[in-house]
């Protein structure tokens, strides 16, 4: 948005550093990062490379490190971690609820307000009643202001993009997919300026994946978000902090563009291409490919049963990193009819 | 019909069937309608996720390597260690107790476990999970250089698009529809099916109106 200025720091790691006590490894050293306002992040890393901790504390859940979190007085914090907390005993719509207290707040006590009216206590004293009336003045300025009026149709709508289950149904039993969207309902309309999703996309359809990308592109604060969703990280991401061995190495642009950005770089640093670049080319190349090209690719692999056959699969493999053996004997034997 | 060298992308949500459409390739469920063939030389290989050799309190090595240093793989002799490397796992990683993997690890033991057992049609239950990119994309490369047929369940748009031949959606109401294309091509497929012809972004509404 044109009025957010993007280049506002919204808060700073200064020299951060954490050891996991039990294994006595030290999954982030040293950190020197500084956040924008309004910057859309995608965290990448191998299992156990630190992102969930990170996210942590940036989430102020863990206050056990090295170093400071310095932050710009008066932002808040939203976290959705990888399995959100809902209170048993609740319906949907009670925990979605929650993501518009003040809202809520505002309208039980214009509500009640309403019953005193009736009350001779308050209506036999003047002063009492302009009281009143000055409370109820407020709140209706707070209402009008978020258009509250009708706020359950609202919520209903917020709920049905993110398919929650039923308003009225008790969470106590709803499947680990279901409490993600209740509970990312409630994040999100909470608004908090920064909004840290822990793997966001996990358990949510296309079409629910769809809707919430554009809505965090959208979205007006910073998001930070953990996944190895790749399309999202091409769809949203802005920057891509990379954790590798404990150091945060931050990169403008979405996946494709790191893809690139990284391949460039190890280009210069090897002399000779590893298995590791020679691996993000070939997923830069599909990058690049228009959708006719990757149509043709995946044609000439079921036509490419001869040669799969006769190539030297061993040495292909080889070049691997995670190694998915072939059988091609078994190949000679495969029936007439299916050829 | 599966082709031989198909890679076959399973989508839908959870419990629609598609476990159960594994479970009746592996012949342990026979289909209520119509018959399930599987060629003769067919030779499959699976490993669910409750694994009889996967026990809590082995690790990764012993799990794998079964008391023998080497094992065959496609007529070779290789190295349990060499083999258990190539799936990212460090010789630290290959001594952790089963029972404290994580659902990354986990699912990168099963793989390696699935492609010990040899066969040409090779069936995953939700490899992306919990797995890094950079192992995404080293298993990407793995299933396209695997000259066999490959049945992967997954949500991962990326993946599946990188490397599906077809795709089979389970869409509700015991729906099942086959495709031929990648996941993308079968997306635009479903919307012109459903006769919604807007584009996506049209679709979108606010999550709260201003």
């Amino acid at each position: 948005m044109a009025t957010v200025d993007d280049k506002k720091i919204i808060f700073s790691m200064v020299g951060l550093s954490k050891t996991i006590k039990q294994t006595n490894k030290q999954v982030l050293k040293n950190i020197y990062l500084s956040f924008f306002y309004g910057a859309k992040i995608g965290i990448v890393g191998m299992n156990g490379a630190g992102k969930s901790t990170l996210m942590k504390i940036i989430a102020g859940l863990d206050n056990d490190f090295q170093g400071n979190v310095v932050w710009s007085p008066g932002y808040s914090v939203g976290y959705l971690p990888q399995d959100p907390q809902l209170q048993d005993g609740k319906t949907v719509m009670d925990c979605v609820k929650e993501g518009v207290q003040a809202t809520v707040d505002a309208l039980a006590e214009y509500e009640e307000i309403n019953q005193k009216f009736g009350l001779p206590e308050y209506y036999e004293d003047e002063d009492k009643m302009n009281q009143l009336f000055a409370r109820q003045a407020e709140l209706q300025d707070i209402i009008d202001a978020t258009d509250a009026w009708n706020l359950d149709s609202k919520l209903e709508r917020a709920m049905a993009a993110l398919r929650c289950p039923a308003p009225d149904e008790l969470v106590d039993h709803l499947s680990g997919g279901e409490r993600r969207r209740v509970a990312l309902c409630r994040l999100l309309l909470q608004k908090p300026d920064v909004l840290l999703l822990d793997e966001p996309t996990n358990h949510l359809d296309a079409e629910s994946i769809d809707w919430l990308e554009q809505h965090l592109n959208q979205y007006e604060g910073t998001v930070i978000a953990v996944t190895h969703d790749r399309y999202f990280l091409d769809d949203v991401a802005g920057w891509i902090l990379e954790l590798d061995r404990g150091e945060g190495i931050p990169w403008q642009g979405n996946y494709s563009s790191w893809l690139e950005q990284k391949t460039k770089r190890m280009e210069q640093e090897e002399k000779s291409a590893s298995k590791r670049r020679k691996t993000l080319e070939r997923e830069l190349e599909w990058v690049r490919m228009s959708p006719k090209a990757r149509q043709a690719k995946g044609k000439a692999r079921l036509n490419s049963y001869e040669r799969m056959l006769n190539e030297d699969q061993t040495e292909r493999a080889e070049q691997l990193e995670l190694y998915v053996a072939s059988y091609r004997h078994c190949w000679r034997n495969w029936p007439q009819r299916c050829r | 019909m599966l082709p031989p060298t198909g890679i076959v992308g399973v989508i839908g949500p959870n419990g629609a069937g598609k476990t159960t459409l594994f479970r009746m390739i592996m012949g342990l469920e026979t289909a209520d309608e119509g018959t399930f063939e599987v060629g003769e030389t067919v030779k499959i290989a699976y490993v669910d996720q409750n694994h009889k050799d996967i026990v809590a309190d082995k690790t990764v090595y012993e799990v794998m390597s079964q008391g023998n240093e080497l094992m065959r793989l496609g007529g070779k002799e290789i190295n349990v260690r060499a083999y258990l490397s190539r799936f990212n796992f460090s010789g630290a990683d290959q001594e952790k107790k089963c029972g404290v993997l994580s659902g990354g690890e986990r699912n990168r033991l099963h793989l390696a476990m699935a492609l010990k057992e040899g066969g040409n049609v090779l069936l995953l239950d939700e490899p992306t999970n919990d797995i890094d990119v950079n192992t995404l994309r080293a298993l990407e490369e793995g299933l396209e250089n695997f000259a066999g047929c490959a049945v992967v369940i997954s949500h991962d748009r990326w993946f599946l698009d990188r490397i599906c031949t077809h795709i089979i959606a389970f869409e509700g109401d015991g729906n099942v529809f086959s495709f031929e294309g990648s996941y993308s091509d079968y997306e635009e497929n479903k919307m012109r099916r459903l006769g919604i012809e807007e584009p996506k972004k049209a679709r979108y509404r606010k999550l709260m109106e201003d």
